[in-house]
């Protein structure tokens, strides 16, 4: 099955938490975010973290990608 | 990812050392209950330049210069200074339009709201509950799949234009420019000394930025994600603010006779309802957009200028409360803002694959 991704670059808050909080409603449990900004960074964490999502961070120069899973 | 303020008590801290800037900063001088007051306070320098001609109300306010530069400052050093811009930006502009005219109806943004709560104003209680209300019609559009869509990287220069502006602002004031309109009485010619104010909006600007705090977004994140964590900065706020207003004797509750308010329930509730309605749907409170302005987002600027353009309209066409009431046009300004609110957001909602 190919992965999910959901690419919130661009996107200010809360766009990037709704897009992240709407795929672990539709029961995701393995999925990629690319952020582009430290505040949505900051902001998706705290919801992973309450949803008791475990994430791997890979940071490059323009973005930084959560590989998350459960 | 060395932030202490993104943690709890970083966000608490925050909260509470904006607060006892913002007593202090009447203490030396601001008005009362409006040691802080972003609305206020961009509506003073839309006088100062001319834009409305509302004697009473026109100063060059450092602090805001502060809280942009506060912001540029820290987010240059952090590595989050970014250049960016393109998204919605003329409804981004009418939105701080529409969002000026309805803080000044109420009299003040939601700082002050909750700054004239912390100093015994009554009168603020039926803003807040306008403003979570229109914040909670804003949150229901967003969870709808209402955005104003992606904004893009843009040149660096175009990111530091309004901090520039900033900059511009106060060396007019510093060099007593003599076009500058400038109050000799009323709540524009109160204000702390120069320095004091400076350093108090850089202060906040540098915590603001590393906290993230929002009086919006606290309130927008419990109802769509049940998270108090902004929250709690803004309680912190208010609590603080509070106990400073009891040490320094700053402190008067009551309905009646409350600095720079009317007590115009049904005006108050309904100003702030579309000014909560505005800022959820621009992403952040007026204090949010001019630290966001500070990192480099263009956006975040329009909106800035769309508040300074509707302080110029709300005044000369008399939207604008006073002590007295609201202004003879102000209802029609909130109900046509409500109006243009509902229609952004419901045609703003973007499809999405399900």
């Amino acid at each position: 099955m190919k992965k999910i991704t959901i690419d919130t670059s661009g996107l200010s808050c809360p766009s990037p938490v709704i897009l992240v909080l709407e795929e672990i409603e539709r029961g995701s449990k393995n999925f990629e975010i690319i952020l582009d900004n430290e505040c949505s960074c900051e902001n998706v964490s705290r919801l992973l973290n309450k949803h008791g999502f475990k994430k791997e961070v890979k940071q490059n120069t323009k973005e930084t990608i959560f590989e998350v899973s459960k | 990812m060395n932030n202490i303020f993104k943690t709890q008590a970083g966000i608490i801290s925050a909260g509470a050392i904006i607060g006892v800037i913002a007593a202090l900063l009447q203490y030396f001088g601001n008005p009362a209950n409006m040691g802080f007051c972003i609305a206020c306070f961009e509506r003073d320098i839309a006088g100062a330049l001319g834009l409305h001609g509302a004697e009473v109300v026109q100063y060059i306010r450092p602090e805001i210069v502060g809280i942009v530069i506060g912001a540029l400052m820290v987010s240059m050093i952090k590595g989050e200074f970014k250049s960016r811009g393109g998204s919605s930006v003329i409804v981004r502009f009418f939105l701080g339009v529409f969002a000026m005219i309805g803080a000044l109806v109420f009299l003040g943004c939601p700082w002050r709201a909750f700054i004239r709560l912390a100093g015994g104003d009554l009168n603020a209680i039926t803003g807040i509950v306008g403003l979570i209300v229109g914040i909670g019609i804003g949150s229901y559009f967003i969870k709808k799949g209402y955005s104003l869509a992606r904004n893009y990287p843009q040149s660096k220069t175009v990111g530091l234009l309004l901090p520039s502006l900033m900059v511009g602002l106060l060396l007019l004031l510093i060099f007593d420019f003599s076009k500058l309109s400038l109050s000799t009485q009323g709540p524009g010619a109160m204000h702390a000394p120069l320095i004091i104010s400076l350093i108090g909006g850089l202060i906040v600007g540098w915590l603001a930025q590393r906290s993230r705090f929002c009086t919006m977004g606290s309130i927008r994140d419990i109802i769509i994600v049940r998270s108090w964590h902004l929250a709690y900065g803004v309680l912190a706020f208010s609590v603080a603010v509070f106990i400073l207003n009891l040490i320094l004797g700053q402190f008067n509750l009551g309905f009646e006779n409350q600095p720079i308010a009317h007590d115009v329930h049904i005006w108050n509730f309904l100003g702030m309802l579309l000014a909560g309605f505005a800022f959820s749907l621009a992403g952040g409170c007026p204090g949010r957009q001019l630290i966001l302005t500070g990192e480099g987002d263009s956006d975040a600027g329009i909106f800035v200028l769309g508040m300074l353009f509707g302080a110029g309209i709300s005044h000369n066409f008399a939207m604008a409360s006073s002590p007295k009431g609201i202004g003879e046009f102000g209802s029609w300004g909130v109900l046509i803002g409500i109006v243009f609110c509902f229609i952004i957001a419901y045609t703003m909602i973007q499809r999405r694959k399900s």
